[in-house]
């Protein structure tokens, strides 16, 4: 195959792109692989029209699309915690702010907290923009052992650590709905790194809904619970705010391969290939995702050279 | 080979339904160690017990979460408005179904509901719930 004779080839079924580089740094780590591809593409009809996470979760009640369970996971949130509109609102904003300072963005139309208040409700308490759409695009990331990373025409970046905890299967446990199992995440990539969401520079953290910005925010503690809202409102996640987030638009305005760009957009930004949307002197990101109806989470701090 | 463990499973879903079919709601109460689960399964998720009773649940129960579907997301589902609530019921097991004779902000967690059932087809008898009225007259 063009002259490739690969060890390994997996094909990983949900393959959000933080399950496959984690996967492919255990194939180096274990001494299975030397350097692994990995790689993604998709070109779906819907291409920045269609709803993402297009799923019938329960056919009698017509609970569909992964977006009606971040959903049900706001409705609790709003049930515990004081919020307002503009919480979610905020992060489409600031995300959509992002992607116009970047080519490669999906959506680039200008957008503010009043154009995001007009829109309807699709799944309340949800409107059109908390959740994100199908894109076109591809993505390829090269796993290598750190020894070997030297010898390429860019500066590697270096995992720092990983951690995943998937979420027992209880029905609407708080851990799936509020995705309280980030936390355990949380401290095994911090324990890990030897350091703590203050030391990071970047976070580049799945945002398929509005509402999993917050819940990503609070459960990895950059702000306090019941906080994410305010801190976001008050510029927490800009490109000059207290954790730079998404800085390349995210799922939402920038554009969504299940999760790889962020990780795409994590290693630009530590090679200080950004341009506008550069956060200046960043060396520690952060990648986060959640995966499969909220019941699986993962972190991979990523180190500059 | 057969899947003894797919024809468990299958028999603890038909007896549900069965129930259901009967305007029953019934919880299973592991043997091993007394939890009470829903949906069925054919082993106790905590204790992997295999024996189990079905015990009669009270119907009454309290949102956990709902959603309102205001514009159609899926091709299968267009009727619009419809919510999907997550009910805690009292004996501690959570479903996913519906509150029906409500519209669009009739409902928020922690409100009191109860079980109702509603008669399609033969054999195809739906769970639902309704808020439930409480003794002077106010919801729950």
């Amino acid at each position: 195959m063009v002259g490739i004779e690969p060890r390994v080839t997996s094909y990983l079924d949900y393959a959000t792109g933080g399950f496959t580089t984690q996967y492919a740094a255990m194939l180096v780590a274990a001494g299975v692989c030397d350097t692994v591809a990995c790689v993604f593409g998709a070109n779906p009809r819907q291409a920045t029209v269609g709803d993402s996470g297009a799923y019938v979760y329960d056919p009698t009640y017509g609970l569909v699309n992964a977006g009606a369970i971040a959903a049900l996971g706001w409705t609790r949130y709003m049930s515990k915690y004081e919020t307002v509109e503009e919480d979610l609102g905020a992060v489409a904003v600031t995300f959509r702010r992002h992607a116009r300072l970047n080519p490669n963005s999906a959506f680039t139309e200008p957008l503010t907290l009043d154009d995001y208040l007009a829109t309807p409700y699709t799944v309340w308490p949800f409107r059109e923009l908390d959740i994100c759409k199908v894109t076109a695009g591809g993505a390829a990331l090269i796993i290598t052992a750190a020894d070997r990373a030297g010898d390429h025409p860019k500066a590697p970046v270096y995992i720092g650590a990983a951690g995943r905890q998937q979420a027992p299967l209880e029905l609407a446990g708080d851990e799936h709905l509020m995705c309280y199992a980030m936390t355990s995440v949380a401290e095994q990539v911090y324990r890990e790194a030897g350091i703590g969401p203050g030391d990071v520079d970047l976070l580049m953290a799945t945002d398929s809904s509005t509402a999993a910005v917050i819940h990503t925010l609070e459960n990895y503690g950059f702000c306090e619970p019941g906080g994410g809202g305010r801190f976001v409102r008050e510029g927490g996640i800009a490109l000059d705010g207290e954790i730079p987030m998404n800085p390349d638009g995210g799922q939402l305005s920038g554009g969504y391969l299940l999760g790889w760009l962020h990780q795409v957009e994590a290693v630009r930004q530590l090679r200080g290939e950004c341009g506008e949307r550069q956060v200046a002197g960043a060396r520690i990101a952060q990648y986060a995702t959640t995966g499969r109806w909220r019941t699986d989470f993962l972190s991979t701090i990523y180190v500059a050279e | 080979m057969p899947d003894s463990v797919d024809i468990r499973a299958n028999e603890a879903n038909e007896a549900f339904e069965a129930f259901v079919g009967d305007h029953e709601l019934r919880v299973q109460q592991c043997d091993g160690c007394g939890r009470r689960r829903l949906p069925p399964s054919w082993i106790c998720p905590h204790c992997l017990a295999e024996e189990y009773e079905w015990i009669a649940a009270s119907g009454t129960g309290v949102i956990h979460s709902f959603i309102w579907y205001l514009r159609p997301l899926d091709p299968a589902f267009l009727a619009t408005p419809y919510n999907v609530t997550i009910v805690e019921l009292a004996e501690g097991p959570r479903l996913i179904s519906k509150v029906v004779g409500v519209q669009p902000g009739d409902l928020s967690v922690g409100q009191a509901v109860e079980a109702a059932f509603e008669d399609g087809p033969p054999g195809a008898t739906t769970l639902v719930f309704r808020v439930r009225e409480t003794a002077d007259g106010a919801e729950g």
